[in-house]
């Protein structure tokens, strides 16, 4: 209790103190991607009509990069109250996820020009958009508040949207766009509903405050009337999230927007966005409504019982009709739905309980991999993404292997890691992930955690083989017809580093899961009880670097 | 053999050698040959696709300087080393354990012992072999099946020789990638669902023993405080009998799949019928082999109580797949399936070994391992060598071959006969120790068995002693006295009916291919052998030759780590006195490494 009141007492003098010149530090990836988007605005101004935007695409890429980079040269910077009146945190969790989506932008950026030009796309508007999203990402990531998160929601959202219609003569991309829209705004605005109802329960926005508060109305004498109110409005909340990530049953809109949009917009939706949702997610999620507190409000489960059930039926129908698909697109849209699947596997395991709060670092590592397979994948499908040649389905893919080595090897590379299989990242981060829930099952002694785990197994096994069809079309069918893939550096660059980094990441991981358990460490606004678990951690790290030494 | 040794003993003499064999710590021999083939790939991918002959020929000098590099660990290999206490393997020439994944615990440690040593040895022998023989059978794509060929070969050496569970499991998986492509690209008419039924097949079963692996991972890390992926740490952990039943379970379902053992063999004859030559040697003769190392090495110590619970039903599997395999092949028209249902009999035999927990039955498994790699390797060449000339598997298409091409069948008879299982040839020596340990062996009873043989407290060792009769309520009896069960002796009886029928199926198919008048005029045009061709079978009979005559040089050199398995088996093993330990006679196990041997021979 006694440490519940300190970290209350930090927080309200946080909210309480202007902020000081370092907390300007919190916003500089920000500002760089921001300052970049600027800038585009002004040199798109004095474009010259007809000639390709190719430099711009170029210029945008870098600026990402910078702000990705940035974050390294921050990384021991972090301050350790939230800034901006208890709005903000500046956490090393944030800065992975600014890392995270700052790269997924600038590799689906890359990937752009020569899909757009022959497309007849070739606008500015495109790169702008992409930017003002990771803007949006970024702010998500350090939301310590329920209404930065929401407005950083939106603005991530919002043009995605609009770069889902971004084809605008192609009807299918029109449809997608009227989709994401409908569902996106009706998602956003349960998620809003849930957050007034947060509010009018526990009359604060704050998320440190709102699991302070929930914490009064749920002890005492009887439960209080409020917490039947923000039981509803934390399930509204899960929904907004459950949407954004695509978790079954909250999906139906993945498909059809996957298919529709611009191929290298769908990489940057299947992976940057994905990431930031689930980051605002567990910041939301650990911080404001802990496990314990709201357990038993939902008919007598918990919220992370009805994950539970989100997992295993995304795992199943994402898999399952992955299997079914004969579009790729559609098929990498429903195995995004199983990956969800496996997210929430380890989002479960690490959260159930305070203390395995620490194997959240497979969600972080899991991303990781997951994202730069993705954006592979679609980089290649953007490669040959010619407008009216574009390689659609799985026949469309026949011979393309022998065809173009490097591209069918790269392609290949990205399907083994989709589908887990080793040397890959994606082997790594499945283990990680299946792993984490294995240790939970055996210090709990719960079955639940053993059978996700064996459901996640045999269903992904399952998706083996829809990945694997990929590469019998590649190497051992026949070419139906004559291809033009896109020539030109971008997606090339783009696949390669992503292919390059999925080996890396597969046959050395032990850099990058060090970077994912220290932001794992320096999660800011875990509630007391996590905090024991973070302190605990961050001691045995001290003694085990002392050790070393 | 004489000869030999003296050229031998006087190149051993030689100080540059000497210093080869600086010993453990020396030459990471080890890792050499894992990853020899990869300079090869790199070469590979460097040359321009056209060039079809100098592809296959670096990739054949490749898998030839990986075979001299095994060579390293064969000279330099002990078998007389001592036992290390209270663990189920000594190991040498080991590389490692360097930390690779710190924070997981995952290291990356290589080394050898009786087990594995002849295994990798056998794999980088039967590489050349197979790179040769699809110089005329392969024309499109040299590049990425040469590549796919030297990938699946790292592969391979990785998982026979990691001692470290997470890094045995990357390479497992590992090659399971390019023998998919292998299948896939140039298999034959059916090849797309032989691939995805061979990678999906095993997948299913080696990532539910993924998540054992985690789960004995962190039940061990919590005994021991460290978490460690290591073999030798997981051995050392404590698992309740329902814990082992359900571990065991998932280890030997990713096993059995890939031996494969009878209900789930069903992926194999498809494979192999679909798979090219080089393909359908390579997985005969050594992927197979990984499945029935996989369980001696990890399966059976790991889980003893479930073993022993498990081992007379994995031998009813066994006597089944056995027997099962040979009727089949019997009735098969298509002699390439044949082959691989003679493979799934002969895999019977190695298991009921293995199972069996006796020295004879152990060495018999592994001696069976490695003739069935080199008789089905050839069988499986010399098939490839008739439908390059012919273009079909069909046995009733072929008839008098053996007049149009002598030198083949000579070739070709030589082969089948070490697969039938003929005295003085390879596979006669590992089938008939495999049912010699099964006969001697009291593992494999169901709950308690009531009757089984027994031997007076007065009696001499031999087999002769043991008197039948019934076990229960028996004053005095100790381990030693106890016989054979009466169940190891009726699975022994109908296994070795396997061994009637595979001379009934092979020499079958042998007379109706090679024997009786030319029944096609595309029989007559068929050309003799190449000078290629005959490269590739001399080693191949060669060996089937030698393995034949002189089994001493290889299962001795296997004898110590089985000596040391069953021992930690016995210590292990709840039902005390099930495990036949018989340490090997002295003189039977050279002294020391072949340069030590040869030294001393000059020495004299």
């Amino acid at each position: 209790m006694l440490n519940m009141q300190l970290g209350l007492m930090n927080n309200t003098l946080a909210m309480l103190t202007p902020p000081s010149a370092i907390e300007l530090l919190a916003l500089v990836p920000g500002i760089i991607v921001l300052l970049t988007a600027m800038a585009f605005i002004l040199v798109d101004v004095f474009h010259r009509k007809g000639t390709p935007r190719d430099y711009l695409a170029y210029f945008s890429a870098v600026g990402l990069g910078v702000a990705a980079l940035s974050t390294y040269f921050l990384w021991d910077d972090v301050l350790a109250r939230p800034l901006f009146f208890g709005m903000f945190y500046f956490d090393r969790f944030a800065l992975f996820f600014s890392a995270l989506a700052a790269s997924g932008g600038a590799l689906a950026i890359l990937a752009s020009p020569a899909f757009l030009r022959s497309h007849r796309m070739d606008r500015g508007e495109y790169y702008l958009l992409v930017l003002f999203s990771v803007v949006g990402m970024i702010f998500m990531a350090g939301a310590a508040d329920l209404l930065t998160m929401f407005v950083a929601f939106e603005v991530m959202s919002i043009p995605l949207y609009v770069l889902a219609g971004f084809l605008r003569a192609d009807s299918r991309s029109a449809e997608a766009a009227m989709k994401y829209f409908v569902l996106g705004a009706f998602s956003a605005a349960l998620m809003l509903y849930g957050i007034a109802l947060i509010y009018g329960a526990t009359g604060t926005t704050n998320l440190e405050f709102i699991a302070n508060n929930l914490a009064y109305l749920d002890g005492g004498d009887g439960a209080h009337a409020g917490l039947a109110l923000s039981v509803i409005g934390v399930l509204l909340i899960l929904s907004g999230f459950a949407f954004k990530v695509s978790a079954a049953p909250f999906h139906v809109w993945s498909p059809d927007v996957y298919t529709g949009s611009p191929t290298p917009a769908v990489g940057f939706m299947a992976s940057a966005v994905k990431a930031t949702a689930f980051a605002g997610m567990m910041r939301v999620f650990i911080v404001a409504f802990p496990s314990e507190v709201l357990r038993g409000g939902f008919f007598g489960y918990g919220w992370i019982d009805i994950l539970f059930v989100l997992a295993g039926f995304s795992m199943i129908l994402g898999n399952l009709v992955a299997l079914a698909q004969n579009n790729l697109k559609r098929m990498l849209a429903y195995s995004s739905i199983a990956h969800a699947g496996y997210i929430l596997v380890g989002f479960i395991a690490a959260n159930s309980y305070p203390a395995f709060f620490m194997h959240n670092d497979a969600i972080l590592f899991y991303l990781v991999a997951y994202s730069f397979s993705v954006l592979g994948a679609f980089g290649v499908l953007s490669y040959f993404g010619r407008r009216g040649e574009a390689v659609e389905t799985y026949e469309d893919l026949g011979n393309l292997g022998f065809k173009y080595p490097m591209m069918g090897l790269l392609m290949s590379i990205f399907m083994f890691s989709a589908a887990g299989v080793p040397p890959t990242a994606g082997f790594l981060a499945k283990l990680y992930i299946f792993s984490s829930a294995v240790d939970a099952a055996q210090q709990t002694g719960e079955f639940g955690f053993i059978g996700l785990v064996i459901l996640g197994v045999l269903t992904s096994a399952a998706g083996v083989y829809y990945y694997l069809k990929v590469l019998v079309y590649l190497y051992m069918k026949p070419a139906l017809r004559e291809l033009r893939p896109l020539d030109h550096t971008g997606p090339k660059v783009a696949v390669v580093i992503c292919a390059a980094l999925i080996l890396y990441l597969g046959i050395f991981p032990g850099r990058m899961l060090e970077i994912s358990k220290e932001a794992m460490l320096d999660f800011k606004g875990a509630p007391a009880d996590v905090q024991l678990v973070i302190d605990a951690a961050n001691e045995a790290q001290e003694a085990a670097k002392a050790n070393k030494q | 053999m004489l000869q030999l040794t003296h050229i031998f003993s006087a190149l051993a003499a030689n100080p540059m050698l000497a210093a080869l064999g600086a010993g453990q710590g020396g030459i990471p021999w080890l890792t050499l040959t894992t990853f020899a083939p990869l300079l090869g790939v790199l070469v590979l991918m460097l040359m321009p696709r056209e060039q079809t002959q100098a592809l296959r020929h670096v990739a054949l000098l490749t898998s030839l300087m990986t075979f001299a590099i095994s060579l390293g660990i064969l000279v330099f290999f002990n078998p007389a080393l001592p036992f290390v206490e209270g663990q189920a393997f000594t190991v040498q020439l080991n590389d490692g354990p360097y930390p690779w994944i710190e924070s997981l615990g995952v290291s990356y440690y290589m080394g050898v012992d009786g087990f594995n040593m002849w295994l990798i040895v056998l794999t980088t022998f039967l590489m050349p072999i197979a790179i040769l023989s699809t110089y005329a059978a392969v024309k499109d794509n040299v590049k990425e099946y040469m590549i796919s060929l030297l990938v699946l070969q790292v592969g391979m050496v990785g998982a026979l020789a990691s001692l470290d569970v997470f890094l045995f499991y990357i390479f497992w998986e590992l090659m399971l990638i390019p023998m998919y492509i292998i299948i896939g690209v140039w298999g034959g008419a059916n090849r797309v669902q032989a691939a995805l039924k061979f990678f999906i097949y095993t997948f299913v079963g080696s990532i539910l023993m993924l998540v054992s692996i985690l789960y004995i991972y962190f039940k061990a890390g919590a005994q021991a405080g460290e978490m460690s992926f290591l073999l030798t740490d997981m051995l050392a952990v404590q698992l309740s009998y329902t814990e082992q039943f359900w571990l065991f379970l998932s280890f030997f379902f990713a096993f059995a799949i890939k031996v494969p053992l009878f209900p789930f063999h069903t992926w194999l004859p498809l494979a192999h019928t679909e798979a090219p030559t080089a393909g359908s040697v390579i997985l005969a003769a050594v992927m197979l082999k990984l499945g029935t190392y996989g369980l001696i090495r990890f399966a059976f110590p790991l889980f003893p109580d479930a073993f022993k619970f498990f081992a007379p039903y994995i031998a009813v599997l066994a006597v089944i797949g056995i027997i099962y395999g040979a009727i089949v092949s019997l009735i098969q028209p298509d002699f390439k399936k044949l082959v691989a249902y003679s493979s799934v009999s002969h895999l019977g035999f190695c298991v009921l070994g293995l199972v069996a927990m006796t020295p004879q039955g152990i060495s018999g498994g592994m001696y069976v391992m490695l003739a069935h790699g080199i008789a089905t390797g050839g069988l499986f060449l010399c098939i490839g060598i008739l439908y390059e000339r012919r273009h079909t598997r069909q046995i009733s298409e072929y008839g008098g071959v053996s007049k149009v091409m002598p030198v083949f069948a000579t070739f070709f008879m030589i082969i089948l006969f070490a697969s039938v299982g003929l005295p003085g040839l390879n596979g006669f020596v590992g089938e008939f120790l495999a049912l010699m340990g099964t006969s001697k062996s009291h593992f494999l009873y169901f709950g308690h068995s009531p009757l089984g043989f027994v031997r007076e407290a007065s009696e001499a060792a031999g087999y002769g002693a043991f008197k039948f009769g019934v076990l229960e309520g028996m004053p005095g009896v100790t381990s030693g006295q106890v016989g054979p069960e009466m169940t190891a002796f009726i699975f022994t009886i109908f296994a070795t009916t396997g061994v009637i029928f595979a001379a009934g199926y092979l020499l079958w198919m042998w007379k109706r291919v090679m024997f009786g008048p030319i029944t096609s005029e595309a029989t007559e045009k068929m050309e003799r052998l190449n000078a290629r061709e005959i490269t590739y079978l001399v080693p191949i009979v060669l060996m089937c030759i030698i393995m034949g005559v002189f089994p001493q040089f290889f299962l001795s050199r296997m004898d110590p780590s089985i000596n040391q398995f069953l021992t930690y088996m016995d210590a292990n093993v709840s039902a005390k006195g099930s495990v036949v330990i018989e340490p090997p006679a002295p003189g039977w196990v050279p002294a020391g490494n072949m340069v030590d041997v040869a030294k001393a021979k000059r020495g004299q």
